[in-house]
């Protein structure tokens, strides 16, 4: 009785003394600090392997001295970055596991960029279906197709404004969406685009900016309206840094086979839903030589209706938007009923005219619906064959879309007149 | 043992596991009848209720050791499990005092041979009838030897004349007893020959008691055993020649210690008295509380060396009357030489004792044991300790801390929830920690990743040897606090926290946010009313930081689910430790929600009270009554 | 006879419920989209009525014999022998799917968070709490069953409305996939899933009375339908059929693409709780019925000193079982016909009644 007591009383303590230090060389423990937390994934067509794959990491040194300011702009370094050629990309983190000492770990990427050359080639979509079986790799990451190098984009991925990387890098894309020059660019977005043929798949679009403003009078240029008609490289700003998001990639399939601008990408918003709110200027219909600028919202859901029963798709598109006017440069009163008509009818046609111009460009163009209107076409079938045979993404060139937007001015302001 | 020498190695390991059936059946608290019925004619418990009960008992095991055994004596049927020989040392004990009362009688040299013959004497001393000896002279030997006359000094016999004819003498203990009551109530009215004018000639014992004493509380005796344990209690015995018995007069008065703030139960509403270490104030505080003619005490001894008493106290009409029975069942078969306190009763009572869920309460105030007391459970006082048992126990109760009642049910309920959250905290808090950064990195936000990362760079230890080592000390500084007298204990606990913390991280040996885990961990502890539960946590904590270190989440699963599943299985006399929540009563939400005092309708379900009404469904009666007019004024 | 307490039809519930949705959150829904497509939800249509109607019998043959558990009617119905082999033929289904279970759970946390733990140090830590449960006996699981539930139903739910956000109705079509013949046939077979209500039969003498069979049987079939029905469809909402039928644990991809602001996501991890807890409890359950069977057949009165040698026979059929992929195949057997024992047998025993005559002896009013 007594020694089997004993004999419970020291086996509870050995297994409460020794899993512990027994767990201390256990197996998936790792410590926070034996890993390399990957930011930002890059992936260029490589020159002696496949891949050229760029990893930004972020780096722990400039975190422990909290308030220790570095003046310099982006001199910064509160991330690092790896290139390697490999054959895949699991190869490639065992490769650049030799330089950061520490285990690469992908659990907290935020990004990953492709390089323009290879989303227009083949190489993309074998990259990129394999991801998700990777258990660290994560769907709600953001896809960015970079116009030049990846890598040369990651190295002008710094931050601004503060030394958090993490906070910055995950915080451009999510909060980018309110404003809509970009597309909603995660990765389950362009995969289920990938995988499907109810819809295509955008991504965001990134590229390097060279951050030199025109001189004055140094020939010719068009002078935009709306504000948004560039793609990223090509915003005409100056200072910050010099990693560019703006516009859409849009794909045919796994290919990637033009570029929306931003002002494009807000259209296309409008459609999808994907709008919060921007800032609209076009010109004022009363007076052509000053501007209007609006504050837009969507009203309503967009409505989507397809009507299959024909040889051609007919799509029929209602956008409602509502809005607030922020700036009327030539004083005219659009406060009153009737010229606040005037205006909302400029603003509809102006949009429509956009709409119809991004419809046509998809459908002749890019041959590509990444409006998804195949996901309201696909609802008039209720058998797989019937949906298969009718082979929407032959069928969404030749449909005929009918677009209507209707607009409402709510408020004016802080100006009544 | 020579068998298990031959066991090999993996045999006796296999033998921990091996399984046993239980040695005894568990006792399940019976559900009371219909309420209507209890409520009109509460079950009477007699006196002869319990030696009905223990009978049942015992014939119950007889019939079972018929089987086995037909020979055994009857009369050992309780001891069955012991061995043969410890069998009869336990009746030598029991029959040494008649023995000795016998061989007192008889001439010098037969007293030393009866040493020789106890064995053959054993048996028949337990049927023997032996009473006080009539002869005053052998009383008086046998006292004075029971009482170690006089190597012990503080025992005093006092010879004198009633009436100047009769012999008589008292014993008492000097300091347990009264010397005024003695002096001026025992000594000056015995001997007052006054007093024995009207004695007729008939019995002097009844004529003492009736005429001549005027002490408020008297007791007959009829064996020298009570006569000894009422003496070592405080009492004066009266021994008069030619009488069978003698008279135990109440007298103890002892130097005890002043009722004082409760110090492990304070709070800041409420009554702020706590227990002493005297039973009798005890029971008196409880009384004082619930002045009820059916709070029923009564008086056991525990312990053959100490003879410390114990008191059991419930509600007559109110209490199961089976837990009552179960209660004193216990603490009569408790057999050992000295009963520590209430701490002591505590383990020898307790249901499982390899269960680490607490199976009593421990209170130190006389409040909570009331409110206990109402609920239908049974307080267990012991002499010695400043703190009263109450069970059957559950885990609510446990988080309940009298507070709750006090306030108003809203701030009662807040209150439940942050001690729930406590506790929660004190269990599980280091776990999660070192599962989040050794197994589930991803959840961490990154930039806290990031700094965590970078605050670990420079120290050299693995998480989980850092936890070790600052939970390793923070038990360290409450242990040390709790010894080092007096106010510098408490300040030792904050500035020990504080500056080993800070120079651990200035030191490199733990990273910053680990401290904050520890101690938030410690805070979640304090905050939990009872001390034994605390205590709980403070352990099985430990088993979680194993299991969240070698497995993570998953490990952590399987722990919360062992936890859960010893939890369900405890019982505390009778009734699941997580009830009303496991299994689940109408009042389930008790648990959580401090329902307001007009909706406590119903005692603790799980109790399985005879009236489990406490309150009619309008309690407030004035809710249905008119407003008094007021004065127009 | 075994002491195993009683309980009440709450407990009875969640027993069933838990018992029957754990399947969900490991590579079932998967496995059934790789046959009904989005339609996966629709098959519960199907699959309750049949679950329901099979209970009816099953509960028409425990009516037929007041007081007896499923074993003892099946030795009354089909003798002594016969039925006792019907009755371990049940049991050994009952511990296979233990088994089964066990490694698909092992698997499955393996493959999200312990890369390179060995399967059988998860396997040792999955079957410890499992063992203890069974030994500690049917009052302990029944209460850590019901007041699991409310975890349970706190971590389904909060999955199902953070998961608001990626829903499309759009995914659900088209609507039938493979036609509705086809949706009937799975839905037949899918009932399988639902055979865990044998369970009932076992433990009758637990419940209290023929009426808190019915009751409890029926409300649990239909809480779990609920259930699974929800389930299935948020996932269909979620992901598009090509992405759903390559999903290997789809309620983990799920809250994987949870994003609620910016704080709110990352956080699929918290759900190992709810996973793990619920493998180990629908475990237990499993081992603890076989333990029942089998105390009942050899008329054992205690099940404890089966513990620990059903511990080690559970492990080393997990160690024997090859890799992952053949348990996939192992579990769509069995997920999809132990149908046919868990209610054939007992319809079988109730048709052989019928024609036999043999009904059981009424005990008391």
């Amino acid at each position: 009785m007594r020694s089997s007591l004993i004999k419970k009383i020291i086996l509870v303590l050995l297994i409460v003394v020794i899993l512990p230090i027994g767990a201390t060389g256990c197996y998936d423990r790792w410590e926070p600090d034996d890993l390399a937390y990957v930011l930002v994934m890059g992936f260029d067509k490589g020159v002696t392997d496949k891949l050229r794959l760029t990893l930004q990491i972020a780096s722990f040194r400039d975190q422990g001295e909290g308030g220790s300011q570095k003046k310099g702009g982006g001199q910064a370094s509160a991330t690092e970055s790896v290139t390697v050629e490999c054959p895949s990309l699991f190869t490639g983190i065992n490769i650049a596991n030799i330089t950061t000492s520490r285990r690469i770990s992908l659990m907290h990427s935020k990004y990953v960029v492709f390089s323009e050359e290879m989303a227009r080639s083949g190489d993309f979509e074998k990259y990129v279906i394999d991801l998700p079986r990777f258990r660290e790799f994560r769907k709600s990451t953001h896809i960015v197709i970079s116009r030049g190098k990846a890598s040369d984009f990651i190295a002008q991925n710094k931050t601004f404004l503060s030394m958090r990387p993490a906070k910055a890098f995950s915080l451009i894309l999510s909060q980018q969406v309110r404003d809509s020059f970009l597309p909603r660019g995660r990765f389950f977005d362009l995969y289920n685009g990938l995988k499907s043929d109810i819809e295509e798949p955008v991504a965001i679009l990134g590229g390097v900016n060279p951050l030199k403003l025109k001189q004055p009078g140094g020939g010719e240029h068009q002078e935009s309206v709306s504000g948004g008609e560039y793609v990223a490289g090509e915003v005409p700003r100056q200072g910050g840094v010099k990693r560019d998001f703006f516009g859409a990639a849009v794909f045919r399939g796994p290919k990637m086979v033009g570029a929306l601008d931003g002002e494009e990408t807000r259209v296309l918003g409008m459609v999808t839903g994907d709008l919060q709110r921007g800032f609209f200027t076009i010109k004022d219909p009363e007076n052509p030589d000053y501007i209007v600028a609006l504050d837009v919202r969507p009203a309503r859901r967009t409505q989507i209706k397809v009507n299959v029963k024909g040889d051609r798709p007919v799509v029929d598109l209602t956008v409602r938007l509502e809005g607030e006017i922020l700036a009327v440069q030539s004083g005219i009163c659009y406060e009153e009923k009737e010229k606040k008509a005037v205006l909302e009818r400029a603003f509809e046609q102006e949009i429509e005219e956009r709409m119809d111009s991004l419809v046509d460009e998809c459908q002749n163009e890019f041959r590509s619906d990444i409006f998804g209107f195949g996901r309201r076409a696909v609802t008039h079938f209720l058998y797989e064959k019937e949906w298969d045979n009718y082979n929407w993404p032959e069928k969404f060139p030749t449909a005929q879309v009918n677009t209507d937007v209707d607009f409402i001015i709510r408020r004016t302001g802080m100006i009544f007149k | 043992m020579a068998e298990e020498k031959k066991q090999g190695f993996f045999a006796k390991l296999c033998s921990i596991f091996a399984y046993r059936p239980p040695e005894h059946d568990t006792f399940v608290l019976p559900e009371t009848g219909d309420e209507e019925s209890c409520r009109t004619a509460p079950e009477k418990i007699e006196k002869s209720d319990l030696e009905y009960y223990l009978d049942q008992e015992d014939l119950k095991k007889a019939a079972a050791e018929k089987e086995k055994n037909e020979k055994e004596d009857k009369d050992n049927v309780k001891d069955d499990v012991e061995v043969g020989e410890e069998k009869e040392i336990k009746n030598q004990t029991r029959a040494s005092l008649f023995r000795r009362a016998k061989s007192l009688k008889k001439p010098g040299k037969e007293r030393q041979n009866a040493a020789g013959d106890k064995k053959s004497e054993s048996d028949q001393g337990a049927k023997e009838e032996t009473g006080i000896s009539p002869d005053i002279n052998i009383s008086r030997d046998l006292i004075k030897e029971e009482l170690n006359i006089p190597t012990s000094v503080d025992v005093v016999v006092r010879d004198f004349k009633l009436n100047g004819k009769v012999d008589a003498f008292i014993v008492f203990i000097d300091g347990m007893a009264d010397r005024d009551v003695i002096n001026n109530f025992i000594l000056r009215q015995l001997m007052n020959r006054i007093l024995y004018d009207k004695y007729d000639g008939g019995s002097i014992f009844e004529y003492i008691k009736e005429n001549v004493l005027s002490v408020n509380q008297v007791t007959d005796l009829t064996d020298y055993d009570s006569a000894v344990t009422q003496a070592l209690f405080g009492l004066t015995i009266l021994f008069i020649d030619g009488c069978k018995k003698c008279l135990a007069i109440e007298t103890s008065g002892f130097e005890k210690r002043g009722i004082e703030k409760p110090t492990t139960e304070a709070v800041i509403r409420g009554s702020q008295e706590s227990f002493t270490e005297n039973l009798k104030t005890s029971m008196i505080q409880i009384r004082r509380i619930i002045k009820n003619k059916n709070l029923i005490n009564e008086f056991l001894t525990i312990g053959s060396a100490d003879r410390s008493g114990a008191s059991i106290m419930y509600i007559r009409g109110i209490t199961n009357p089976s837990l009552v029975k179960e209660v004193k069942r216990r603490l009569k078969s408790i057999r050992t030489d000295f009963a520590m306190g209430d701490g002591a009763i505590e383990q020898f009572i307790e249901d499982n004792p390899w269960g680490i869920m607490p199976q009593v309460i421990n209170t130190e105030r006389p409040d909570q044991v009331a409110s206990h007391l109402m609920q239908g459970r049974v307080a267990i006082l012991s002499e010695s300790a400043p703190f009263a048992l109450v069970v059957p126990v559950t885990l609510a109760s446990m988080l309940s801390s009298p507070e709750d009642y006090y306030l108003r049910w809203q701030f009662g309920t807040f209150l439940r929830l942050v001690r729930i959250f406590a506790l929660l905290i004190a269990i599980l808090l280091p776990a999660l920690y070192i599962s989040l950064v050794n197994f589930h990195q991803e959840m961490i936000p990154t930039e806290l990743l990031v700094s965590i990362a970078s605050s670990r760079e420079a120290v050299p230890f693995p998480s989980i040897i850092e936890i070790l080592l600052m939970e390793g000390a923070f038990e360290l500084i409450r242990e040390a606090g709790l010894r080092v007298p007096g106010i510098i204990g408490t300040t030792l606990g904050i500035i020990g926290a504080l500056i080993l913390g800070q120079a651990a991280v200035a030191a490199n040996i733990v990273s910053p946010i680990l401290i904050i885990i520890v101690a938030v961990t410690a805070l979640g502890n304090f905050a939990i009313p009872s001390y034994s539960l605390a205590f709980v946590a403070r352990l099985i904590r430990f088993g979680f930081i194993a299991l969240g270190a070698t497995l993570g989440f998953f490990g952590m699963s399987a722990g919360l689910v062992i936890a859960g599943a010893l939890g369900a299985s405890a019982k505390s006399f009778g009734v699941p430790f997580f009830a009303p929540f496991w299994p689940r009563t109408k009042d389930s939400g008790r648990f959580l929600i401090r329902y307001p005092v007009w909706e406590l309708e119903r005692r603790a379900d799980e109790v399985n009270a005879l009236n489990k009404i406490r309150q009619p469904k309008i309690s407030r009666g004035w809710v249905k009554g008119e407003p008094p007019s007021g004065e127009k004024e | 006879m075994l002491t195993e307490g009683k309980i009440g039809v709450y407990e009875t519930i969640c027993i069933v419920l838990i018992a029957v949705t754990a399947k969900l959150f490991f590579i079932d829904p998967g496995q059934l989209a790789k046959l009904a497509g989005p339609a996966g939800w629709l098959v519960q249509l199907v699959a309750v009525p049949i679950t329901l109607v099979s209970f009816l019998f099953i509960f028409l043959l425990m009516k037929r014999f007041p007081g007896q558990d499923l074993v003892s009617v099946f030795e009354t119905v089909f003798g002594k022998i016969a039925g006792s082999i019907i009755s371990i033929i049940i049991a050994a289904t009952v511990v296979f799917i233990s088994v089964l279970f066990t490694r698909e759970f092992s698997e499955a946390i393996k493959a999200y968070v312990y890369p390179t733990t060995p399967l059988s140090m998860i396997i040792i830590f999955f079957l410890i709490p499992v063992l203890i449960l069974t030994y500690l006996g049917f009052e302990t699981i029944a209460r850590i069953f019901s007041s699991f539930v409310y975890l349970y139903l706190i971590g389904i739910i909060s999955i199902l409305i953070l998961s608001v956000p990626l829903y499309k109705y759009y995914n659900l079509f088209p609507l039938f996939d493979g036609g509705i013949g086809h949706l009937a046939i799975v839905g037949l077979t899918r009932c399988s899933v639902y055979g865990d209500i044998l369970f009932l039969a076992v433990l009758i003498n637990s419940l209290q009375g023929i009426d808190h069979f019915k009751k409890g049987g029926l409300t649990a079939i239909l809480f779990s339908g609920m259930f699974i029905f929800a389930v299935l469809l948020s996932l269909s909402l979620t992901f598009p059929k090509a992405v759903f039928t390559e999903l290997t644990i789809p309620m983990l991809a799920l809250t994987r693409s949870i994003e609620f602001g910016t704080f709110f996501h990352r956080f699929e991890s918290i759900y190992v709780f709810l996973w793990s807890i619920s493998a180990i409890l629908a475990v237990g359950i499993n081992l603890y019925i076989f333990t029942s069977i089998y105390c009942k057949v050899f008329r054992i009165t205690d099940q404890k000193p089966l513990v620990l040698p059903l511990g080690v026979i559970i492990f080393s059929l997990n160690i024997l079982l090859p890799s992952s992929t053949g348990i996939v195949c192992l579990l769509k057997l069995f997920r999809n016909h132990s149908c046919l024992i868990y209610f054939g047998m007992p319809i079988l025993a109730l048709l052989v009644a019928a024609v036999r005559g043999v009904k059981g002896i009424k005990t008391g009013a």
